[in-house]
């Protein structure tokens, strides 16, 4: 009965210590005696001690796989350096190839575009390019009249800026702001020029050749096209001197048109809205505030101001 | 105002037309009333990218001062397309010295105020001919499109430095360019080169470069880097 079974306690003993020959040959002696008591007893102190064996070997495996770990992270920061490199020396080549393939002829391309500067079409050329661009575009000054936000926020740093009038033309606040003071849900008002009376500004004469800068940076804040019509008209500066200036006329039609509102009603619009720039009333008191900076009072800016002031103090006074 | 865009280069097949009908297709896209002129009295093609039969009249009427004169008409949704005209059975219009390119300027003011259009975009042939010089004249932007390659950017340096003698506003835009270039270096070194700053560098795109030539634009444009990449170009027409 029991050799069987010791048999297979000697064989699993022997098996967990890993064939160590020494813990065999022990065990088959034991398995050998005939006292089955003392052999389980010396079979549990085996079995104990090639615990302990075990145990060791574990930390001992432990200990490898950390390091194995470590390899392997070492060795994937390694490949993803290596792949960063490669993809660099692509970059390089890039380049180089860009330096080489792109170089041509700069000097035959000048050559060229002087002949055809010189040729009896440019000529032509040049004659229907002058009898048809604005005066402004031809070399020279370029003055902007500013009646509005151009005042405080000027398209391109001017090199003189001149008290100036334009006459024909009145302040209004007459172009609905969709972006910058308002939203297309709850429009605000922004000044504009309408046919009649006069309007005091700001004459900024920029550098030459400033045309298209200048169109580009009013172009991008007034919405392009459809809130203002570009026109060059005279202004007469305060030292008495008519220029062209270049001018935005509010639209009469269109969805940026407004039609003209009351006091109260524009009150109304400016007080409520708000946009990317801030709040139409913002946009009312810089533009007050630099017109009052250079003398310039206008008495629908400053019956707008009153309301707004009273209102502001009722709301006050209520609270 | 009209704005009035005028589409060049210094030689062909750089994709300048289908350009030019990418580019209407998208202001149109965006609300904005566009108005496109094939001004390539020479081989004029932009009717075929809208899947238009080719009109015996056209632009070349317009510049004619003919009686009855031709209107743009529609091509896609919010754009208009005034054809060439066939030269056919027109001596004048074959001899390519006899065309009558003095009108130009003329017919391409008459026609913005006419069209009410906020964008004016004139295809021109390529080269530097006093057709498509007399339109860069009259326009606020001149777009010199170019391939990243040497004989194009020689051709398209010399077109820059002549627009550039006139007075004209004009920039390079760089068209298929390989994905095996960086595009802001690309960008960098054709300011460089050009000595203007290119306002835009486009990437090639397999997919225009099938369907280029045939029916335009196709029902569903494809999310392409392209058409993103022009999208951009399209913003910065506007304000360049």
């Amino acid at each position: 009965m029991t050799g069987p079974l010791l048999a297979e306690l000697a064989e699993l003993l022997t098996r967990l210590s890993g064939g160590d020959l020494t813990a065999s040959r022990s065990l088959e002696a034991m398995a050998a005696r005939d006292d089955v008591p003392q052999v389980l007893r010396d079979m549990a102190e085996a079995a104990s001690m090639l615990v302990v064996t075990l145990e060791a070997r574990q930390e001992y495996l432990q200990v490898i796989l950390d390091r194995q770990r470590a390899v392997i992270a070492e060795v994937d920061a390694a490949r993803r350096t290596l792949t960063h490199m490669v993809a660099l020396g692509h970059r390089g080549a890039s380049d180089a190839m860009q330096q080489a393939g792109l170089a041509f002829d700069a000097e035959a391309a000048a050559r060229q575009a002087k002949e055809l500067v010189r040729s009896s079409l440019f000529a032509r050329l040049r004659a229907a390019r002058e009898s048809r661009v604005p005066p402004a575009a031809s070399p020279g000054d370029l003055w902007v009249f500013g009646y509005g936000s151009i005042i405080w926020n000027a398209p391109l740093p001017p090199v003189d800026r001149r008290v100036a009038r334009l006459h024909g033309w009145h302040r209004a606040f007459c172009v609905r702001s969709c972006m910058h003071r308002g939203t297309l849900a709850q429009p605000g008002l922004v000044l504009g020029l309408r046919p009649g009376g006069q309007c005091q500004g700001i004459a900024l004469r920029l550098p030459v050749g400033s045309l298209d800068l200048a169109r580009d940076a009013l172009f991008l804040r007034e919405g392009l096209f459809e809130m203002y019509e570009e026109r060059m008209l005279d202004i007469e500066l305060e030292d008495g001197r008519v220029v062209p200036a270049l001018t935005y006329i509010a639209r009469e039609a269109g969805r940026y048109a407004q039609p003209t509102l009351g006091l109260a009603e524009t009150v109304d619009v400016i007080s409520a809205a708000r946009g990317r720039s801030g709040t139409n009333v913002a946009y009312f008191e810089d533009t007050v505030a630099a017109l009052r900076t250079h003398g310039i009072r206008d008495e629908m800016l400053d019956a707008l101001a009153d309301v707004l002031q009273r209102r502001s103090s009722a709301r006050n006074g209520a609270a | 105002m009209t704005r009035i865009v005028t589409m060049m280069s210094g030689k062909g097949g750089v994709g300048k037309s289908t350009l030019t009908a990418l580019l209407g297709a998208l202001f149109a896209a965006e609300g904005l009333k566009v108005t496109l002129v094939d001004g390539d009295l020479y081989t004029p093609g932009l009717h075929a990218l809208f899947g238009q039969p080719p009109s015996h009249e056209g632009f070349l009427d317009l510049m004619e001062r003919r009686p009855a004169l031709p209107s743009p008409l529609p091509a896609h949704p919010g754009l208009s397309l005034l054809q060439g005209g066939s030269p056919a059975g027109r001596t004048s219009a074959l001899m390519r010295d006899a065309l009558p390119v003095q009108g130009i300027p003329d017919a391409l003011l008459g026609l913005a105020t006419q069209s009410h259009a906020q964008i004016l975009l004139v295809d021109t042939h390529s080269g530097p001919f006093e057709a498509s010089l007399l339109a860069a004249c009259v326009s606020d932007l001149v777009l010199v499109t170019c391939l990243a390659e040497p004989q194009h950017l020689q051709a398209a340096a010399s077109l820059l430095a002549v627009l550039g003698e006139l007075g004209v506003n004009a920039r390079p835009v760089v068209n298929r360019v390989s994905d095996a270039f960086d595009l802001g270096v690309l960008e960098t070194r054709m300011a460089e080169l050009l000595g203007v700053p290119p306002l835009a560098v486009l990437p090639d795109s397999a997919f225009f470069s099938r369907t280029a030539g045939a029916a335009f634009p196709p029902a569903v444009l494809p999310a392409d880097p392209l058409l993103e990449a022009v999208r951009d170009l399209a913003t910065r027409i506007r304000v360049a």
